[in-house]
């Protein structure tokens, strides 16, 4: 399986600091940037979209 | 422990050995000696009175089906009438009118739900930390975590309060937490199971499924709650490894799981998935953008109120962009093409329901929460795929009778619509394997 790159565990105050840094957009976005990378998301194959299988649950697909 | 099975109930109940009065009043007693444990967060009134209507149909031999009386748990996302569906938060606390369609099924088979289960806040995560309500305590060693985010799902039925639970599972939530507490989850099909009434993580990875001792208790609560019957005659068929599955796995693990198979079945022939490999960033994008949308309202009306580790999931998620979210919704349908292209060739597949045995907690993170994306995902990478392509998976206790090692599960995969055959090779692996029991043990 393709695994996020490891990284330290957050909790304590650690993990309140970033639960405060997330909550203003511009430093949530610079964060996502490392989260992004190193979960492997700019990695993801691109796989084509066949016209009846749009939805892999057979339901319309999601949208953020 | 088997006479708190709920097979084992219905036919104590049929003999007229026991009776549904009898065993509610023990699962209270079970629930109030284990309360420190923080399985339970409601006591549901009125059960007795249920359990008296089931006395009566079970002595005039007209029980409602083999479930008549069984005390069960359900998740405390899961919408019971006259009481609050917390979603593991400390601040949803106003009570729903109505049961959840699946809590209704389960009525009218007789069932008599007796209390509701501690979980991860908004079942955001598969470790089941809850900084609110307490960590609900894994009775195989309370200094690991028990797995979630049906944690006290999995923790009332391994510690004998109740026969069997109710969980759900939007990446693993049922499979992780049964898993590590030595029992059976089952993750029906997509849709097989309602999910009316049952706060939602995410547009369409949430599944209801049943958490139990043994694979014919799990059968019968999937009969009534997807409402079908299933042949327990069926063989089941030929499987294959999924190698991409133990990769990443602990070496204990992908022992226990490869013996387990070859015990059951003999040999099996190993194939790979790619595109499945990929779940854990597709699912974390799909999460993410679902649920920061979904809980929007909340984050914005009670960020303060969140732990921090569900408010930083849903901060985060809400970051992320279409172009992320579409190309993870190709890769999605790409895993589902991968997987029924596999399963035109082999009825079931085979690998780990999760990368290891329960962590250990951090005493830090009793009180605070915890995010580690680290053990997260070795967690839960293999429980990820099933989810987005909606496929029957279930998990099935795999380490020998006579070890005292830590449970692990074993996963099955098989085809939408076919958890007959899924539960017919978990039952062959429960008869080669048997049940142990965990040291700390609520039961009467």
């Amino acid at each position: 399986m393709h695994l996020p790159a490891p990284s330290p565990p957050m909790r304590g105050f650690l993990l309140m600091l970033v639960s405060k840094v997330t909550s203003v957009p511009l430093l949530r976005d610079l964060l996502l940037l490392k989260v992004r990378a190193d979960a492997g998301i700019p990695r993801m194959p691109e796989v084509e979209t066949l016209p009846a299988q749009k939805s892999a649950a057979g339901l319309p697909a999601g949208k953020p | 422990m088997s006479a708190l099975g709920v097979s084992a109930l219905s036919a104590a109940f049929k003999a007229g050995a026991d009776d549904p009065v009898q065993a509610l009043a023990r699962a209270r007693e079970s629930a109030r000696r284990g309360k420190d444990d923080k399985a339970i967060l409601w006591n549901i009134d009125g059960a007795e009175t249920e359990a008296e209507a089931s006395r009566a149909r079970w002595k005039s031999g007209a029980p409602l089906s083999p479930i008549d009386g069984v005390p069960l748990v359900v998740k405390d996302c899961i919408d019971v009438a006259g009481y609050p569906t917390t979603n593991g938060t400390k601040f949803l606390m106003d009570k729903v009118p109505k049961d959840a369609a699946l809590v209704a099924r389960l009525r009218a088979a007789g069932a008599v739900i007796f209390a509701k289960t501690n979980m991860h806040e908004f079942g955001i995560q598969p470790t089941g930390v809850n900084p609110h309500h307490g960590t609900a305590r894994n009775p195989w060693d309370g200094e690991r975590i028990p797995g979630g985010s049906s944690s006290g799902s999995a923790v009332a039925v391994a510690s004998g309060i109740a026969p069997a639970a109710i969980g759900t599972d939007a990446g693993g939530s049922v499979r992780i937490p049964a898993a590590l507490n030595g029992l059976v989850g089952l993750k029906p099909t997509f849709g097989a199971v309602p999910t009316e009434g049952v706060a939602a993580l995410t547009r369409d990875l949430d599944h209801a499924g049943p958490i139990a001792w043994t694979v014919e208790d799990a059968t019968l609560l999937f009969e009534a709650l997807a409402q079908v019957k299933i042949d327990r005659a069926l063989a089941p068929g030929k499987l294959a490894l999924l190698t991409d599955f133990f990769e990443g796995a602990e070496p204990f693990v992908i022992d226990t799981v490869r013996n387990a198979a070859s015990d059951a079945f003999g040999g099996l022939p190993e194939v790979r998935t790619p595109l499945c490999a990929w779940a854990t960033a597709v699912e974390f994008v799909i999460v993410g953008t679902d649920a920061s949308a979904l809980m929007a309202g909340l984050l914005k009306q009670h960020a303060k109120d969140l732990g921090w580790d569900a408010r930083t999931i849903l901060q985060l998620g809400g970051g992320l962009g279409q172009r992320d979210r579409d190309k993870a919704d190709r890769l999605r349908a790409g895993m589902r093409r991968e997987l029924d292209s596999l399963l035109e060739t082999h009825d079931l597949l085979i690998g780990p329901a999760t990368g290891k045995v329960a962590p250990k907690l951090h005493p830090t993170s009793r009180r605070s929460g915890e995010l580690d994306t680290t053990e997260l995902s070795r967690l839960a990478a293999v429980t990820f795929p099933a989810n987005l392509t909606g496929h029957p998976s279930i998990t099935v206790p795999c380490v020998p009778k006579d070890s005292s090692a830590l449970p692990v599960g074993l996963q099955l995969i098989g085809r939408h619509g076919d958890e007959a055959r899924v539960l017919a090779a978990a039952r062959a692996i429960e008869a080669k394997r048997g049940l142990r029991h965990p040291p700390r043990w609520w039961g009467l």
